[in-house]
């Protein structure tokens, strides 16, 4: 039971080898072959597609966005954006909606508030201004949704997937400024100000981890006790409750991953408009910081789970001596690009480990609660036995045996005599 | 945007094998893997041609569909009077000859398990999980269950067929 986990992984690791399938080549060839021969058959129906096209919005901006689309090539257009920033950036519905949620009536004024702004922007390094101040915007969303709504809430993963919008265009700005004129100083503030969203968004995370994990332990206390207690359908409610509470820490933990994953290809590319040493630099300090964070987190360790951390440390040595050498040798892509992979590969064990500790104890925590109380219990038992026996001498006559309910309302008149 | 054609070719190419490779495990036949490998990307043209939109995900458009085809194969197998014991022990026999070398480089024995001792959805959620490496949340979408629910199966799958190979030794 203990290192379910671990032996886990290596079932897993056997299942993904199954991955190395090969031999479809030449017959996915042939069906693509086929496919193109079907589709020029087939084409697509031209009315649909209009109907498909603006489906896809929201109601309210997208009776804006049909105006904005309609003029955006008129002389009229720099009007109405003005009159458009002045009525929804400049006050009334605009400004009451700079401080709502997804979820919100007034989000959507929001963001087209945001996108009013951009259209706007003359430069791209304006641009990608903007759009990072929006990211952070998106960044005290998540948090606030978290906060008040938790991970449940559908509205998360609108801000998750705004955040995301935001964060790919302001890459895609800064590319582009780039192209016009090399400016390794916006890219490194771009990403430095990106970092702050991103650490907004860790700490929202982690403190909706810590609740979760309170939240178990108090519900584990409860468990031992109704376990303790012999309530066997309490057990059963807690066990579910429990069951509930852990699938949402699995949630969270597997929303932190995705978020990490997407939004780092486009940090990616911020990073790579950067100055390429700089850029290594970053990476190969960033790993160090990551690598520290993750031994004061773990702390100390059983000595299977310190192999396990072991190894994964061996292995981070391993990258960031091939990144320490390539940044030496000049090669600064390389050596940006060995520091991010020690980074993650550190990160995915420091998670598994983390989740088997925190499970250990919780069962440990259990299993003591359990044997205090069955000491309790036992404790009242041999009591109760006693006064049987001192019942039975004094009423020798009788030869009736003590029903077992008479033993269960001897013993809960004495636990509630016990708890007085 | 590119044209509807185009972007489905690009996502042809990009996921084909991981479709054909997934349906290869469920159905371990590598005729029938082929037939409704060719059937799935028809059908998601069809479908993509009569909407006239683009998908926002087509891996998960993919395995959707693909799922569905699997699911009606067995529904038709299951009705030519065939008894579920019948389907799960002709899974279980080792792939014929002729198909070994498509398999060749690969563990048939936890193959073997994952076919004898896991039920239809267990096998279909793991190889999604961790051959096709879809999210929970993705495979809640493909199969209409909760990702809670998902990942309770995964769970479930891995101890058992965990158990079974210490069994085994």
């Amino acid at each position: 039971m203990k290192f379910d986990i671990l032996e886990n992984l290596k079932t897993i690791r056997k299942i993904k080898n199954l991955k190395n399938f090969s031999d479809s080549k030449e017959f996915l060839a042939e069906i693509r072959h086929k496919l193109e021969v079907f589709i020029e058959e087939n084409p697509v129906d031209r009315f649909s597609v209009i109907k498909a096209e603006d489906s896809r919005l929201l109601n309210l901006e997208r009776s804006f966005l049909i105006i904005f689309n309609k003029l955006k090539h008129s002389k009229f257009m720099p009007v109405l954006i003005i009159a458009l920033i002045a009525v929804l950036g400049g006050g009334g519905a605009g400004l009451a909606a700079q401080g709502s949620v997804p979820g919100d009536v007034l989000y959507p004024v929001k963001t087209l508030t945001e996108e009013a702004r951009t259209v706007v922007a003359f430069s791209a390094e304006k641009k990608a201004e903007l759009q990072t101040g929006f990211a952070q915007k998106r960044a005290e969303e998540v948090k606030e949704i978290l906060a008040k709504e938790g991970v449940d809430s559908k509205n998360l993963g609108l801000a998750l997937k705004n955040l995301k919008k935001n964060v790919a265009r302001a890459a895609e700005m800064v590319v582009k400024a780039q192209e016009k004129k090399a400016d390794g100083q916006l890219a490194k503030r771009i990403a430095e100000k990106l970092d702050a969203s991103k650490a907004v968004i860790g700490e929202a995370l982690d403190a909706e981890k810590e609740e979760l994990a309170a939240k178990t332990d108090e519900l584990s206390d409860d468990l031992a006790e109704a376990e303790g207690a012999g309530d066997e359908a309490k057990a059963e409610e807690v066990e579910k409750e429990i069951a509930d509470v852990e699938a949402d820490e699995d949630a969270l933990a597997e929303e932190e991953a995705k978020v990490e994953d997407e939004i780092e290809e486009d940090v990616d590319k911020i990073e790579k408009a950067m100055e390429a040493k700089e850029a290594a630099e970053k990476a190969i300090a960033e790993a160090m910081e990551a690598k520290e964070a993750a031994i004061a987190e773990l702390g100390e360790l059983d000595e299977a789970m310190q192999a396990v951390v072991d190894e994964a440390l061996a292995r981070f040595g391993d990258f960031m001596v091939k990144a320490e050498e390539a940044l030496e040798k000049e090669h600064y892509v390389q050596a940006r690009q060995h520091a991010v992979q020690a980074e993650t590969s550190l990160k995915h064990v420091v998670r598994a480990v983390e989740k088997e500790i925190k499970k250990q104890e919780r069962a440990d925590r259990r299993a003591e609660l359990k044997t205090k109380i069955e000491e309790r219990k036992a404790g009242l038992k041999s009591r109760i036995e006693e006064r049987k026996g001192r019942a039975t001498s004094t009423e020798s006559a009788n030869n009736d045996a003590v029903q077992p309910n008479d033993v269960d309302e001897a013993e809960e008149a004495d636990e509630a005599e016990s708890e007085d | 945007m590119k044209p509807l054609k185009e972007q489905f070719l690009v996502a042809y190419d990009e996921y084909s094998a991981a479709i054909f490779r997934h349906i290869y495990y469920r159905v371990s036949s590598l005729n029938l893997a082929q037939d409704l490998t060719q059937e799935t990307f028809f059908k998601a043209w069809r479908h993509l041609a009569r909407e006239g939109r683009e998908v926002e995900n087509y891996k998960n458009f993919f395995y959707k569909i693909a799922n569905n085809l699997i699911i009606d194969y067995y529904r038709r197998k299951h009705k030519e009077a065939m008894s579920l014991e019948d389907v799960s022990e002709a899974q279980a026999s080792s792939p014929p000859a002729q198909e070994k070398t498509a398999s060749r480089a690969v563990d048939s024995a936890i193959i073997e398990r994952m076919l004898k001792i896991l039920d239809e959805e267990t096998r279909q959620i793991i190889i999604s999980r961790y051959i096709d490496e879809l999210s929970a949340k993705e495979i809640a979408k493909i199969t209409g269950k909760t990702p809670n629910y998902i990942r309770v199966i995964i769970h479930r799958g891995l101890t058992k067929l965990r158990k079974s190979q210490k069994n085994e030794i």
